[in-house]
């Protein structure tokens, strides 16, 4: 205890020495954020240098409230910051302080005095009012609301004086913290214009076409460690440290450390991978199959992280649109019989020993996150209808889908619409990724062997996201897709719950007619969790979610990938962590150990 | 002559027509609103909006009438859905696509041409066995010499060899697709002679991440200069095989004329022979492929775009397909018309210029 006490000490006198210093530094505001030591695990940098990632595509946009892929995030990421911060013990960002009422009803955080955007303009409550009430909150804004709707009401968010920002619910609702933590904070000074309510000369939803690719990079302002510094279409953006940054290191050092981040835009998998084992690129995302090469080369520099140093990756999945136009097609995907025989009929361990060099676990049901959220072993007791094609057969049988032609594929029985009519349907995959492919190729030639025909279409990953959720009812029969897992169970509300965005399996349960039994209790569960202050009891029902979705199968889950991630160990210290896409997460504190010495 | 190039250029406006209808008809018969695939990024209002500035709840001929009249009057070639951006600054002027394109192709164009002629020539005139050379007077055997005999098979060694590599290299080229050969050149850049570990230079695209943003410099020159290499090759590998066998049938057939042997046997140096009189005559039909040769290349450019990551009109237009960025698509289609039509129209006048028998007057 004492030791501690003087460490304690010891980093206060630190901290009281660096101050004088941090006064001469005129942009830095008077409260930054100090990170502690245990937060550097390759310890303190030295600034300058930069990174290079290749960015799997051109941004579609730099607005991140409408960004939905990864090619915008991974550019977007770096420039935004939130009120809070996940995944530190401080979870203070853009707040020096929260307090939660002891009713559970609102939150008050404090902002931190003169904090400034990239541009140098003023970061105040204002900015924080303009980004709930006019942009997420707003009917005309495309963006992830769901996740702040409790019982169909938005919190109400009010400014007590420019640094004090409360948000007020009608019931106790505990995901509130993570969502302030995943909510990036917009600049009104740049966005206000484009906001109808507030600037009636533009037409409703300007909003969703601000911010474009067309921008000028002077206009993209945000509170984040980087800042645009120029973009060229199918060549690069290059990110540059954001001077009005709120954070230093424990000797008061400003981060980010690096200078810049640049972000070549190379759309094509085999190139990314020789352009990084080129010394091209500092970081990579490899398949599975690409782990040969790269360990090999460890020599060079190279490191491979695997989960769970990487942090794991989200669920990969078959589904159904229950919404089919084709109307035998929707009777027969409304089945759970249907769906249990799609999901013997899939051999999940050999995918995973074939396409992804094993490095996967088998799933039968939504991970969710919600072990890794309550902090328990997620080894829950899902039913599983496991790899049995002989079982995938007579449950086909079942249901009236004989082969009455003889040629190998299952015809319609008579009670469906068009009797006689050969059973298949069209599976879209994302092309451009090997695995899903592979995978959805795979699976398609054991359907084939009990009957069942598959059309594999691989398109272009935003036009798959286009034709899954883009209209209602949505324009696919089945798709091969994965979402990322990660961060508080009621998240995951966006895709099981019956208005969710990404409700891709049955976006018609949103209108509240025709829905099944267990959509209803899911519906129930979701609403049950997200008030429960309890985190013991919020487990209990997140687990029982979890298996009546796993009795039910609207999707059929394949396997929760482990992350995967190269980078060049010795150009880069304090690497730590990744995200689905494979870029840097903690950009701020990574550094060019080269530089160092 | 300039009357000819006028009219001709008039012509260019019904065959547009006609490929703009095409086009549209083709994009129409494509299933499903291409509009609700973009339903996720915008709002009702803006999707209620943009279907109605499109015509896109109306029949067909009104919205082809709508996208025709924007163009012809406002010079809008409608918006990218994908990006938000008019399509014309989309597709054409965003990262300097066009200019890229014009370059690159201009650039693989001349190599194409200038690497092939001289190959085809050489492989016409050359014979290394049984068959009298055009450019041998006299049989070796007759001297008796032994070392002009050894002389003579040694060069005929060499000449065979040559052929034949020159045979299997452009079979080879003829044989792998685009891509692979791109990938390949990769690799070989990357595993073989490890160009970055070694000497710090990159691959794909057409600079180094350090020189994207510079301005021009003697190092961004060079730089470029590395990068365009294996563009240049790329596009224009598979095409010119071709160009080489072109250019070899239509000399051995223009060789066995007998105007060739007037020449021959009022005394011409056999050079003169083939380059003045032969040469000029086997670049006719050539010149006139010219105009299917274009072409060729903007779909090698295609490509070489998306393996190579050329910041070029070609693969913003790749995209837009796998997007179904309609009126992108749309825009590209005309481009792409009207290069065919540009080619023609130049070989067309090549022709005149290389053949004083043809005049357009």
């Amino acid at each position: 205890m004492r030791r501690y006490f003087s460490l304690l000490l010891g980093l206060l006198v630190v901290v009281a020495w660096t101050l004088p210093l941090q006064a001469q530094d005129a942009t830095l505001i008077p409260n930054p954020k100090v990170l502690t030591q245990d937060q550097f695990p390759d310890g303190l940098g030295t600034p300058g240098g930069s990174v290079t990632i290749d960015n799997v595509d051109n941004p579609r946009t730099f607005n991140p409230i409408i960004q939905f892929e990864s090619s915008s995030d991974a550019v977007n990421r770096h420039l935004h910051a939130a009120l809070l911060e996940l995944g530190s013990q401080d979870p203070n960002a853009l707040a020096e302080a929260f307090e939660v009422s002891s009713d559970n009803l609102s939150v008050r955080l404090i902002l931190r005095e003169g904090l400034k955007f990239s541009d140098g303009e003023p970061l105040t409550a204002d900015d924080v009012l303009f980004t709930f009430n006019d942009v997420v909150f707003n009917p005309d804004v495309v963006s992830r609301k769901t996740q702040w709707l409790i019982n169909g009401q938005f919190p109400t968010v009010v400014a007590e004086d420019p640094l004090t920002v409360t948000f007020t619910t009608a019931v106790p609702f505990p995901p509130i913290l993570t969502n302030l933590a995943l909510q990036e904070i917009l600049p009104k000074h740049k966005l206000a214009q484009f906001v109808h309510k507030l600037n009636p000369d533009v037409p409703a939803g300007t909003f969703n076409e601000a911010w474009n690719i067309g921008t000028p990079v002077e206009e993209i302002v945000g509170a984040g460690p980087f800042r645009l510094a120029s973009f060229v279409a199918d060549q690069q953006a290059v990110l540059e440290r954001n001077p009005f940054y709120w954070k230093v290191d424990p000797e008061g050092t400003r981060l980010p450390y690096l200078d810049q981040i640049i972000l070549p835009v190379v759309s094509d998998d085999n190139v990314r991978l020789l352009r990084f084992v080129n010394e091209e690129t500092d970081i990579y995302g490899p398949s599975p199959e690409d782990l040969p090469v790269l360990q090999q080369r460890t020599q060079q520099g190279i490191r491979v992280l695997v989960a769970p140093q990487a942090g794991t990756r989200g669920d990969n999945f078959f589904t159904f649109n229950q919404d089919a136009a084709d109307p035998d097609l929707r009777q027969l995907f409304h089945d759970v019989r249907f769906r249990q025989a799609m999901s013997h009929a899939l051999d999940r361990q050999t995918i995973i020993d074939i396409f992804q060099n094993g490095l996967a676990e088998p799933r039968f049901g939504p991970g969710m996150s919600a072990a890794f959220f309550f902090g328990v072993q997620d080894d829950l007791n899902f039913p599983r209808f496991d790899t049995d094609l002989d079982k995938a057969a007579s449950l086909l049988d079942d249901l009236d889908l004989p082969d009455s032609d003889g040629d190998g594929t299952r015809e319609f029985g008579a009670s469906y619409p068009n009797p006689g009519k050969p059973v298949a349907f069209e599976l879209i995959v994302p092309e451009g990724s090997r695995v899903p492919i592979s995978e959805a190729d795979f699976w398609a030639q054991d359907l084939a062997t009990i009957g069942v025909e598959v059309n594999l279409n691989p398109i272009s990953f935003n036009t798959l996201v286009g034709r899954v959720s883009g209209s209602r009812p949505p324009d696919f029969e089945a798709v091969r897709i994965s979402i990322g897992g990660g961060g508080d169970p009621n998240l995951a509300a966006d895709v099981y719950a019956s208005q969710g965005p990404l409700h891709l399996y049955k976006f018609s349960d949103a209108e509240g007619t025709d829905v099944p039994d267990y959509q209803r209790e899911v519906d129930d569960l979701f609403a049950r969790q997200a008030v429960s202050t309890d985190a013991n009891e919020r487990f209990q029902i997140v687990a029982q979610l979890q298996t009546v979705l796993a009795e039910n199968l609207p999707l059929i889950w394949i396997s929760n990938g482990q992350g995967l991630l190269a980078f060049r160990e010795d150009r880069l210290g304090n690497f730590v962590g990744i995200s689905l896409d494979a870029t840097i997460v903690n950009s701020e504190l990574v550094f060019r150990r080269d530089l160092a010495q | 002559m300039g009357l000819f190039i006028l009219r001709r250029l008039f012509y260019f406006i019904p065959m547009l027509f006609v490929f703009s209808v095409l086009a549209f008809a083709v994009m129409q018969l494509q299933p499903g609103d291409f509009l609700s695939k973009h339903a996720l990024t915008m709002s009702a209002d803006t999707l209620a909006q943009l279907r109605q500035r499109y015509g896109l709840d109306q029949a067909p001929w009104v919205q082809y009438w709508k996208w025709v009249s924007a163009i012809l009057t406002r010079g809008d070639f409608g918006t990218s859905f994908e990006t938000q951006q008019p399509v014309f600054a989309h597709l054409f002027v965003n990262g300097n696509r066009l200019g890229w394109t014009l370059l690159l192709t201009g650039i693989s164009l001349g190599f194409s041409w200038a690497l092939a002629l001289p190959l085809g020539i050489y492989l016409a005139t050359t014979t290394y066995a049984g068959r009298k050379s055009p450019f041998s007077s006299a049989s070796s055997k007759a001297s008796g010499s032994r070392l002009k005999y050894a002389l003579h098979a040694l060069g005929t060694g060499t000449r065979w060899a040559t052929v034949r590599l020159i045979n299997a290299l452009s079979t080879a080229s003829l044989a792998l697709p685009n891509f692979l050969t791109a990938l390949l050149i990769l690799w070989l850049l990357v595993a073989v002679f490890q160009v970055g570990a070694r000497y710090g230079l990159g691959i794909s695209g057409l600079f180094d991440a350090k020189y994207v943003n510079a301005p021009w410099s003697l190092g961004r020159l060079l730089n470029f200069l590395w990068h365009l290499w294996p563009v240049v090759l790329v596009v224009s590998l598979s095409n010119m095989a071709q160009l080489i066998r072109y250019m070899r049938a239509h000399l051995l057939d223009v060789l066995g004329e007998p105007y060739v042997q007037t020449a021959r046997a009022k005394g011409l140096e056999e050079r003169a022979v083939v380059y003045k009189h032969a040469v000029r005559n086997a670049l006719n039909p050539l010149v006139s492929l010219l105009g299917l040769w274009i072409p060729l290349l903007f779909e090698g450019m295609l490509v070489a775009a998306f393996v190579l990551q050329l910041p070029v009109v070609e693969r913003a237009y790749w995209r837009a397909l796998a997007t179904e960025d309609q009126y992108v698509v749309l825009a590209g289609l005309l481009f792409f018309a009207l290069v065919l039509l540009v080619g023609n129209l130049l070989s067309d006048v090549l022709l005149a210029l290389v053949n004083p028998r043809i005049r357009y007057e």
